[in-house]
């Protein structure tokens, strides 16, 4: 997603480890159901993506040319990684915690498990969500669309490039908090879980090519169902370094991705 | 109604001075046209007038208010509308996502469909292919389309540069016909038109000014332009 504004994060891990220790906080202190807890992670993940925007734009981030913005994106996301787990370590010990969340699901279906169904609902939202804003052909949608394929062509258009920008960094951490959010209803966590997650979101997007949502969000689900596959026969670190190379094969047949991207 | 005042106006391009000082008024409702050569700064003027370049020195003023500090966008919503050189459409975008992408303004999102219905009716073969990529498109249908992008803000103030720039003989003419009998005559808008090909000029410009290395070095009238040996002479001379 935060490939519209040329963000290249390598830091979304940290954001859902933000996610899953802010359910672990209010699931201790207080009495809230899921829904309610689920919804103050996104709208907390959302703030601190407006502050980090902010923040990088104050600096003048979004003022430098496209590619200088990708290069210092991913110094900024990764001292924004080591800054946010250390941070977190510090607070709740780098140790691996369970946390125990009220699940209230109305309806209880014999085919799937209520956690599973719980991410199932989440996941349709989300896409929904993502495609209203950046697929579809409403007046934000549109907008998205332009800032991804051209920064300066939407300027000249009078898109308020920094409004969209914002936009897309809220949602962008919205969700990577909400999915550490649902990331506690299957595992333990621990301030560095959320490492895996990048690799994966950082080999979907190199392999689909840079700003293109639809493809990324294909290619992720493949490699998802791959490592689960691959998980049964081989450790899960070789499977990881095993889609590196594989992505590394591909940018150097086709250094645009497989479909073409931004460049 | 809409009077753009350009007042000695500076504008700097990766640390050179490109815009020297120029002054410059459109008056409500008129055609003014910018003729130079390659070179001479008629887009950097074009992207100091919209706000993507600021100014080192002077100011830009609408009806008399200043806008110099005015980010890009808020002169989009006053009514400003561009139309870069070469076009400037999105290409993996479908045709008529680039028409609808244009109607930024408030009040051109609350007449979308009504704008692409005339759109559509003023060039017919965007609706037949509003479904294909923009990237297909030659360079003169590229021009068109961007026209017509315009027109979906319901500009107030239309600046056009290089309209002929990579497209057909055949193209100009449906291009300025089309600047002509929309913009000028039925709407009545203010246009700024930079060009290097003095032919279509005469028709539309109310006048003339001649840019070369960055200044203006004078203004004439469009009927001055059928002596295009001289005007080339005086702009050799002086840049």
């Amino acid at each position: 997603m935060m490939s519209v504004a040329r963000f290249i994060n390598i830091g979304a891990g940290a954001i859902m480890a933000i996610g899953a220790y802010t359910t672990y906080l209010l699931t201790s202190i207080s009495q809230l159901g899921f829904l309610a807890t689920a919804g103050l992670v996104f709208l907390t993940s959302s703030v601190i993506g407006l502050v980090f925007y902010l923040g990088v734009n104050k600096m003048g981030l979004f003022d430098q040319p496209e590619h200088t913005i990708e290069d210092l994106s991913v110094i900024l996301s990764y001292g924004f990684y080591l800054f946010i787990t250390g941070g977190l370590s510090l607070l709740f010990g780098a140790r691996y915690t369970s946390v125990n969340v009220k699940l209230e699901l109305p309806l209880s279906l014999s085919f799937i498990k209520e956690t599973e169904l719980i991410i199932l609902i989440f996941a349709l939202l989300v896409a929904s969500v993502m495609h209203l804003v950046f697929i579809s052909n409403n007046n934000l949608g549109l907008k998205s669309k332009a800032v991804i394929q051209n920064i300066q062509a939407s300027i000249a258009i009078g898109i308020n490039t920094k409004r969209i920008f914002a936009i897309v960094f809220m949602l962008s951490f919205g969700v990577l908090g909400l999915s550490g959010c649902l990331y506690v209803l299957l595992y333990p966590i621990n301030p560095y879980f959320g490492l895996y997650y990048t690799v994966l979101g950082f080999v979907a997007a190199g392999v689909s090519g840079v700003g293109n949502l639809l493809y990324s969000f294909v290619i992720a689900s493949v490699i998802s169902i791959l490592y689960s596959f691959l998980g049964l026969v081989i450790p899960l670190g070789v499977a990881i370094a095993i889609s590196y190379v594989l992505m590394l094969l591909i940018l150097v047949a086709k250094p645009e991705g497989l479909k073409r991207g931004l460049r | 109604m809409m009077e753009i005042s350009v007042e000695d106006i500076t504008l700097r391009v990766a640390g050179s001075i490109v815009i020297n000082g120029v002054d410059l008024k459109i008056p409500d409702g008129s055609v003014v046209a910018l003729f130079g050569p390659n070179g001479a700064g008629k887009t950097t003027f074009c992207k100091g007038l919209l706000g993507i370049l600021k100014p080192i020195t002077g100011c830009i003023r609408v009806n008399g208010y200043d806008i110099t500090t005015l980010p890009t966008y808020k002169r989009v919503e006053m009514g400003f509308t561009y139309v870069p050189e070469r076009a400037g459409i999105l290409e993996r975008l479908k045709i008529e996502e680039n028409l609808m992408v244009g109607a930024v303004r408030k009040k051109a999102r609350d007449k979308l469909y009504e704008n692409l219905e005339l759109a559509y009716n003023i060039f017919p073969w965007l609706k037949l292919r509003r479904k294909e990529k923009a990237s297909v498109l030659s360079g003169g249908q590229r021009q068109i389309l961007s026209l017509m992008r315009a027109l979906m803000n319901e500009p107030e103030f239309l600046i056009l540069d290089e309209p002929s720039q990579g497209v057909s003989f055949a193209n100009i003419k449906i291009i300025y016909e089309t600047i002509s009998s929309i913009f000028v005559k039925e709407k009545k808008i203010s246009v700024l038109v930079t060009e290097q090909l003095p032919t279509y000029l005469r028709d539309i410009a109310d006048r003339v000014h001649l840019l070369s290395a960055g200044r203006i070095i004078t203004t004439i009238s469009s009927e001055q332009l059928e002596d295009t040996e001289s005007i080339w002479k005086l702009l050799a001379s002086s840049g």
